[in-house]
């Protein structure tokens, strides 16, 4: 009953307590907010933080509330309302009645006392007239200074510029590439699911969710990149419906022998039975020619029909089978066949455009341009999927030209894929055309890691190693082969071999792109 | 030597106590509500006769509601026996007066055995000292031997006077005002600090302003200056000090005081540094009963029904500054005790960890 009167008397103490203790919070948390904020800016330097605003307005507003509701909400004890009235000259009457008032209830005090109630009343009176403004939240003058120093430092931050945030913006840029090609993979994957038999649909909707999944998991594009090879090799041996009751003998060649070319082991068996393979090839060569020219006007991989529809081409390439140089072609044709192979399988599935098309818009511009991977990987793409515009251009058309005719088994060139050499219809007018410096940037990229402690440069020579008057580009170099200028092929081969064998392992290659390399060397020990 | 304003039959022994057990609690309800009143009437009382010494007078008068004895300093015709001697008008108590000398013995004090002849005959009847009175004045009290100050010290604490074994209750209330001179101190005998721990309060007698001292010379020098009156009684002292003892104390204003007492010794882990550096000593626990409760006496005067830590820090000088003792650096840095409890005063917080 004391105790009530009193704590009533006490309620706009505490209410005012409460609202101080709201400021109070309120003026931590904002020098709170801001330290997080330029401490998010100070990291920002040093790792890539999208949305530097957000980052920069958002610790400053949640902590600022936190700090104030949680201060606020903090209960305002008996006992620190009393003392916090009686420092407002009170002396000391509310706590010292609040006390009386705590051991009556516990009933430590012997019977009421005439002087306690008294003491009570006087309590209550002087807190009736007490004018609770007087209770000053205590200042927060240190906490302001500060906040406005974090303050000026986070803008300064937030106004320099920084590399930093260009790199999150652009990781950000890939986010969103990726997300919304994903999306349109999604729906391309539902086209294409009607078409595909129960099993391949099931496998396709398993594909598409583990592409997702690797999509949102990567980091960069190279994570990207290695997601959609992925996805685009379990692709392959997905077909639609209409496309298996349509596909000829050659189609179902060109597939086994993708099957086949996409095992490095069955890759060197093959290999090993040259003229075999290489009538095996003209003859797919010629029946796809047929089937492409049959399929051609339906068919997406215009670019394929385009290199099978010349069959003089192919023969010219099959007679000329037996050269070394012919491996580099024929290498790029185990992939390019599978490549082909699999375009002609699964070229009506919009699922695999969008992959393409996704992969297309990951790969950076200076990766397309100088990165042998990406480059190669760029070449995969434009052979395989046989519709990208930049296959108009010089460069990509060599390699698509080597590419296509090997599969025809008519390889003939360097022993340098990008050097454009061949007998492609495009490629073989366009010889040596390509810029030397970037042929070297291919080289130097692959043979690096072998040749870091000369500063001796590649000298490209030509050897008239050919009796039929083809000239051959050999590569020599400072590493284990001879240095006296001109070197017989068949001395640097092993070690060319070695060199990129070990070289692919440790770049971060694709696994397709590793078995370009492999398959490469099998088709010219094959040769040799 | 001694000199006896009132008679011997005013002493009042325990069974007349006007004021004990319930009669006590009463006494503390029906004073409480006035006592802020009786005590500004009898203060404006005293100060008819004395001019100024105003904070001398609210010391003395809160030492005697206290109960407490209180050792007065000054140097010679600043008014303090006439002080005395108006408290008791006022207060209409039996004063005595005892001149200390060196050659006072303590029979001279207490009283003694004398033979005396009555109609059975020969026999030893107790003659009173002038410890015998409910204000006694100890003029210059360093100037007694130790053995007569120690007389006292039975009185001072306990209130009662042993002769020949027999144990004499003194009258309630009681307390003795003893002055001391702090100039003349050739053939004093400074009290000892056991003696010194028995005095409530030791206040320090200022000279008087400018003001002050004309007005004490246009009221002495002429006739017909005001006259004190009486205003209270025993009874009326007594009930004020049971309702002073009834003022509740705050746990943390009881504690600053006890935080106080404890600064003043040296070797407490608490103690500041100037406690630390120039004490010898610090005050006993009568101290901290004497800060609370000459504060809660101060607490009532003030209108408050509750202890204040300003009364505390009022308090606290008068309490404190005869319980300490200050070591030989600090008198060789002329460190004086009333600056090293001014520096105590701002070093102890009224909370803890403020």
């Amino acid at each position: 009953m004391m105790k009530n009167e009193l704590l009533k008397a006490l309620y706009p103490v505490k209410r005012r307590l409460r609202r101080n203790r709201l400021l109070r919070g309120a003026a931590w948390g904002l020098a709170a907010g801001l330290g997080a904020a330029l401490l998010l800016r100070l990291v920002a330097l040093f790792i890539p933080l999208a949305d530097r605003w957000l980052w920069a307005v958002l610790p400053v507003a949640m902590l600022t509330l936190l700090f104030a509701a949680g201060n606020a909400l903090r209960p305002v004890t008996d006992r620190t309302a009393a003392e916090a009235a009686d420092r407002c000259g009170l002396k000391e009457r509310t706590i010292t009645a609040l006390e009386q008032a705590e051991m009556a209830d516990r009933s430590e005090l012997p019977s009421a006392s005439e002087i306690r109630e008294l003491q009570r009343q006087d309590a209550c009176r002087a807190l009736e007239t007490l004018d609770v403004r007087r209770i000053r939240p205590g200042s927060v003058k240190k906490q302001l200074l500060a906040a406005l120093a974090c303050g000026v430092l986070v803008i300064v931050l937030l106004l320099i510029p920084n590399p930093r945030d260009r790199e999150a913006d652009a990781r950000l840029a890939l986010r969103k590439t990726l997300k919304e090609g994903m999306e349109e993979i999604a729906r391309a994957a539902e086209l294409d699911a009607e078409r595909l038999n129960p099993e391949s649909r099931g496998e396709l909707r398993r594909l598409t969710e583990d592409l997702k999944r690797n999509l949102e998991n990567s980091r960069d594009e190279t994570d990207a990149l290695v997601a959609l090879d992925r996805a685009e090799r379990q692709l392959e041996p997905l077909q639609p419906l209409d496309r298996m009751e349509n596909r000829t003998a050659g189609d179902v060649l060109a597939a086994a022998r993708s099957s086949d070319a996409s095992k490095p082991s069955d890759a060197s068996e093959s290999s090993s039975s040259t003229s075999e393979s290489s009538a095996d090839a003209a003859e797919s060569s010629s029946s796809a020619s047929e089937s492409s020219t049959n399929t051609a006007q339906s068919s997406v991989a215009s670019q394929s029909a385009a290199g099978a529809s010349q069959p003089s081409s192919a023969s010219e390439s099959a007679a000329g089978a037996s050269q070394s140089a012919a491996g580099a072609s024929q290498s790029s044709s185990v992939s390019e066949s599978a490549a082909g192979a699999s375009q002609s399988s699964s070229a009506g599935l919009s699922t695999r455009q969008a992959l393409t098309a996704l992969k297309s818009a990951v790969t950076p511009a200076s990766s397309q341009a100088t990165s042998p991977s990406a480059s190669s990987g760029t070449q995969g793409n434009t052979s395989q999927s046989g519709n990208q515009s930049s296959q108009g251009s010089p460069a990509a058309g060599n390699g698509n030209g080597n590419g296509n005719k090997a599969a025809n088994g008519a390889g003939e060139g360097t022993t340098n894929l990008e050097q454009g050499g061949g007998n492609s219809p495009n490629g073989s007018a366009q010889r040596g055309t390509r810029d030397p410096n970037y042929k070297e940037a291919q080289y130097e990229t692959i043979y690096d890691p072998e040749r870091t402690e000369t500063s001796v440069r590649d000298e490209m020579t030509n050897q008239n190693r050919l009796e039929n008057g083809e000239s051959l580009q050999a590569e020599i170099g400072p590493g284990k082969g001879t240095l006296g200028g001109s070197v017989p092929w068949s001395e640097v081969f092993r070690e060319y071999e070695q060199t990129e064998t070990r070289s692919a392992e440790r770049e971060n290659l694709t696994p397709t792109e590793r078995q370009w390399v492999n398959d490469y060397y099998s088709l010219l020990t094959a040769q040799q | 030597m001694t000199e006896k304003i009132a008679g011997k039959e005013t002493a009042m022994s325990e069974q007349n106590n006007p004021l004990n057990g319930t009669a006590a609690e009463t006494a503390a309800e029906t004073f409480a509500e006035t006592f802020a009143e009786r005590y500004e009437q009898i203060r404006a009382e005293i100060a008819r006769e004395m001019i100024g010494q105003r904070e001398v007078v609210e010391h003395l008068l809160l030492a005697v509601i206290a109960g407490g004895n209180v050792l007065l300093e000054g140097v010679p015709g600043l008014g303090k026996t006439h002080l005395v001697r108006v408290l008791g008008k006022v207060l209409n108590l039996p004063f005595s007066r005892i001149q200390f000398t060196p050659d006072l013995m303590p029979a001279d004090i207490t009283g003694t055995n004398i033979l005396v002849r009555t109609e059975e005959g020969n026999a030893f009847r107790f003659q009173e000292g002038p410890l015998f009175s409910s204000i006694v004045l100890a003029d210059e009290i360093n100037r007694a031997t130790p053995k007569t100050q120690a007389a006292l010290l039975e009185a001072m604490q306990e209130h009662a006077v042993t002769v020949a074994g027999e144990t004499r209750k003194l009258p309630e209330p009681y307390f003795v005002l003893a002055t001391q001179n702090p100039v003349e101190q050739e053939g004093t005998y400074p009290l000892p600090e056991a003696q010194l721990d028995r005095f409530l309060f030791k206040v320090l007698v200022p000279f008087p302003t400018l003001e002050e001292l004309g007005a004490i010379v246009d009221l002495t020098v002429k006739d017909g200056a005001p006259q004190a009156r009486q205003v209270a009684g025993a009874p009326e002292l007594l009930g004020m000090r049971a309702a002073a003892r009834a003022v509740p104390v705050a746990s943390g204003v009881q504690e600053y005081a006890l935080r106080l007492v404890l600064a003043t010794h040296p070797e407490s882990p608490d103690a500041p540094e100037v406690s630390r550096k120039y004490l010898r000593f610090g005050a006993s626990p009568r101290a901290a009963q004497a800060l609370l409760s000459v504060s809660r006496v101060r607490a009532l005067a003030r209108g408050r029904f509750n202890v204040a830590f300003e009364d505390i820090r009022f308090a606290a000088p008068a309490c404190l500054r005869h319980r300490i003792a200050l070591n030989f650096e600090a008198i060789s840095a002329g460190r004086d005790v009333e600056g090293i409890l001014r520096e105590l005063l701002s070093a102890v917080p009224e909370t803890r960890g403020t």
